[in-house]
């Protein structure tokens, strides 16, 4: 009884296909852009096509970088592997974060660890982490950063979880589940998970929102992937010398990581219902 | 309004400005039509230069990784020779030098009235310590090739002489580099202070910038600007901003993003220096991957190097043909130049059965301008020819402990290139003190003690046109080509060098128009 209850609220939020459908759009756009990107590109991605910084028009669109290679073309080869990377931090610390925060309330010496270590690695800033991992794991690339965003991310996503789901771990079906001698997982995964829903579709949100935050800035610092890869943040960083005589070749890139981000979590605020993301940004 | 601005300047340079007021007060507009004109006294150049404040090296004996700190160095001391317009080496703080028959002793005169800038004269003694102090530092070996610290020594007050292992008839131009002059005994941790014999003493120096005075009583003749006030950056981009910003007068080694920004300025003038920066990737000779000469020549035939100029300098350069020293009157024009032969490279590296299923790293670092671009760039023209190479970039300390002089495989600069002696005693004879490819070659040697032992010019000649064939073909280097030096200039500034390498340090000329 007390169950159903609770459930509720999610079903009369639901909105009307066609008003989730418009802010989903960019971003599914955008992942289709970016996915089929190295197809529609006109030009190979390390050959120069033009001299450096040339303006654009002509041979390349958005004028050429700093080896005169096409910008249009490195730009719609360098997406993939950002919001691949940044869809399995995401994914991983969405399932980690869900999985822990679950137990977490059931068990008050994990929630107090869980805790603890939250707080710490909240202090944290991601750029020290990523420069630290770089000092003692040179060389690690793509999969040093992987690491270093799903091990800074995930003690905050615990806690919003756990957030989330102490209020349901003191409700009475929980607490009859509790009674009747259910086991800890058998409570966390088929009692609190359920309801945990929206609040795990907001966070995935905000934690691909972050992590490609927290890649573009590695990229940025030269730290993840290395020329000649065509990454979107790596281009801010290269051709940042031409800004004047090519501005497309730092523009178009910089453009093209800001319309991800904010794409991305304006279709998951559209998923999520209201009430789970204010619990999620909380 | 130009009063205004003069009185400015003058306040700002604060030396003698009432007997430079009389001084110009005969009027000369000419001067500021840009052309040129009658050098006039006076005024403060702003300087930027390159450098980082985790590598400040003050010891003018030391190796400075920064442009800044060596610009510095080099008003505030003189170096026994310096290059000049026609001859690569001309009269400094020396004033004239004379070997004996077999070229191995050389006796240097000091210039009259040279002093130091605390007004002691400059006696053979200081400059015997300065050189043995020289010699005895790491690099010594490299900077002041066959002459032992013992073997240098005073004759009466103003004779040095220098005795060779071997006959030498090129040591004027070894002593071109850091033979900076200081005061005998100085000690180590004064070094930064010391009173030099340059053209401009040191006002202050805080964290890589710095602000030096005119010397009026300086040996080499008159020197114009009141002072000068150098400015470290720590990116060219920052140093091009400053300068479009009106914050600097000069940006030296500016590189040719910056001057192609700045041609679209009229207020900016672009000074080129043609031969100035040999960006060579180095192959190691002695082991690892390249080990084979083939393999080597695979490697010079696979570049590209007109796309290399035209990509990686925009053009602001000329195509080498991996013979460093390009700017020497010797150097052997007659040699044909090597162009992209892929046919030929895939041949080669057949022969010499190379591992093209592996993946070679390629150091470089971002320390100049197109240096990380050169190397992203022959990566993806060596993958034509079926060679993975895969670029590292390593940030400027640690590819001096760790790559440098010890890689298989980096990219790496020089700012000196008119002496084709000067790269084979320093970088490429048996056990050269920097032989970054560690490179050994009976011949070479051989062609090397015949070039600097004749004293008739057409045997060195002659011995030098061999010397090449054998760096050419077999050494380490490719060496693609060479980068002019650009510095970007207002258009008051006048008399900026000209000279690549060591000579766009070379100061005491310049001078501003109002």
């Amino acid at each position: 009884m007390t169950a159903t209850a609770v459930r509720r609220p999610a079903a009369p939020a639901r909105r009307s296909r066609p008003r989730i459908l418009a802010p989903i759009a960019p971003a599914a756009l955008l992942v289709l852009v970016a996915v089929t990107g190295p197809l529609l590109a006109a030009h190979p991605l390390d050959k120069p096509v033009t001299e450096p910084y040339a303006e654009a028009g002509g041979a390349a669109l958005l004028g050429g970088d700093q080896l005169g290679r096409d910008v249009l073309s490195r730009l719609l080869h360098g997406g993939s592997a950002l919001i691949g990377n940044a869809l399995i931090v995401a994914v991983t610390i969405t399932l980690l974060a869900t999985l822990l925060g679950c137990f977490a309330v059931l068990s008050p010496r994990l929630g107090r660890l869980v805790e603890r270590i939250a707080d710490t690695a909240i202090l944290l800033p991601p750029v020290l982490g990523i420069m630290l991992l770089a000092l003692a794991w040179p060389g690690g690339g793509r999969l040093a950063i992987t690491v270093v965003a799903i091990f800074l991310g995930t003690p905050y996503a615990v806690r919003i979880v756990a957030g989330a789901a102490a209020p349901l771990a003191t409700t009475g079906f929980i607490e009859a589940a509790t009674a009747s001698g259910e086991r800890i997982g058998h409570l966390a995964l088929r009692e609190i998970l359920p309801n945990l829903r929206a609040t795990v579709l907001a966070l995935f949100g905000l934690r691909f929102v972050d992590a490609v935050y927290v890649i573009s800035m590695a990229g940025f610092l030269q730290l993840g992937p290395q020329p000649p890869e065509a990454d979107w943040a790596l281009m801010i960083r290269e051709n940042g010398a031409g800004i004047l005589l090519n501005p497309w070749a730092v523009v178009a890139p910089g453009l093209a990581i800001g319309l991800l981000a904010i794409s991305v979590n304006l279709a998951a605020n559209a998923l999520a219902p209201a009430t789970a993301r204010r619990a999620a940004l909380r | 309004m130009n009063w205004n601005r003069r009185q400015v300047l003058w306040a700002g340079g604060g030396m003698g400005a009432a007997a430079l007021l009389a001084a110009c007060g005969g009027g000369n507009d000419a001067a500021s039509s840009g052309s040129g004109g009658k050098p006039r006294k006076g005024g403060t150049l702003r300087i930027g230069a390159l450098g980082r404040s985790s590598a400040i090296v003050r010891d003018p004996h030391g190796v400075q990784g920064n442009e800044s700190d060596y610009l510095v160095i080099a008003l505030v001391h003189d170096t026994l020779t310096a290059p000049g317009l026609k001859d690569n080496a001309v009269g400094r703080l020396a004033s004239s030098w004379k070997p004996s028959k077999d070229l191995k002793t050389w006796r240097f005169t000091i210039a009259k009235g040279a002093t130091f800038h605390d007004g002691t004269p400059v006696t053979a003694d200081d400059v015997v310590w300065s050189l043995r102090r020289l010699r005895h530092t790491p690099a010594g070996a490299a900077r002041l090739p066959g002459m032992k610290a013992d073997h240098i020594t005073a004759e009466g007050k103003d004779t040095v002489v220098v005795v060779s292992d071997f006959a030498n008839a090129e040591l004027p131009v070894m002593m071109r580099l850091s033979t900076f002059i200081l005061k005998k005994n100085t000690p180590d941790k004064d070094m930064a202070k010391a009173p030099g014999t340059g053209p401009f003493k040191l006002d202050w120096y805080r964290g890589g910038n710095a602000r030096l005075l005119r010397n009026e009583h300086w040996h080499g003749g008159q020197v114009y600007l009141d002072a000068i006030e150098v400015t470290m950056f720590e990116s060219p981009q920052a140093m091009a901003n400053a300068m479009m910003s009106g914050q600097i007068d000069v940006a030296s080694n500016a590189g040719p993003v910056a001057a192609r920004t700045a041609d679209a300025r009229k207020d900016i003038q672009v000074v080129r220096r043609p031969d100035d920066m040999a960006m060579p990737v180095v192959m190691r000779t002695s082991g690892g991957p390249f080990a084979d000469p083939k393999v080597r020549e695979a490697m010079k035939l696979v570049v590209d190097r007109e796309a290399m100029v035209k990509q990686v300098l925009s053009g602001y350069g000329t195509v080498a043909n991996d013979i460093l020293g390009t700017a020497d009157p010797d150097y052997a024009k007659s040699i044909p130049q090597r162009h992209r032969d892929l046919t030929k490279a895939k041949k080669l590296l057949k022969e010499a059965e190379f591992d093209l299923s592996r993946t070679y790293e390629l150091v470089t670092t971002e320390d100049v301008p197109g240096l990380a671009e050169s190397a992203t760039l022959f990566a993806s023209q060596a993958r034509e020819a079926g060679v993975k190479i895969k670029v590292v970039k390593q940030e400027s300390g640690t590819f001096y402990q760790k790559t440098w002089l010890k890689g298989d495989l980096y990219t790496n600069y020089w700012g000196t290139n008119d002496s084709l002696v000067f790269f084979a005693s320093k970088t490429m004879t048996t056990g050269s003190g920097e032989n970054e490819a560690d490179w050994s070659d009976k011949g070479f040697d051989a062609a090397y003690h015949k070039a600097i032992a004749a004293a008739d010019p057409t045997a060195r000649t002659a011995a030098l046109r061999e010397l090449q064939q054998i760096e050419h073909d077999a050494s380490g280097y490719l060496l693609w080509g060479m980068a002019d030096g650009i510095d970007l200039a207002a258009p008051k500034v006048h008399g900026l060098p000209k000279l690549p390498g060591y000579g766009r340090v070379q100061l005491e000329n310049v001078w501003l128009a109002r």
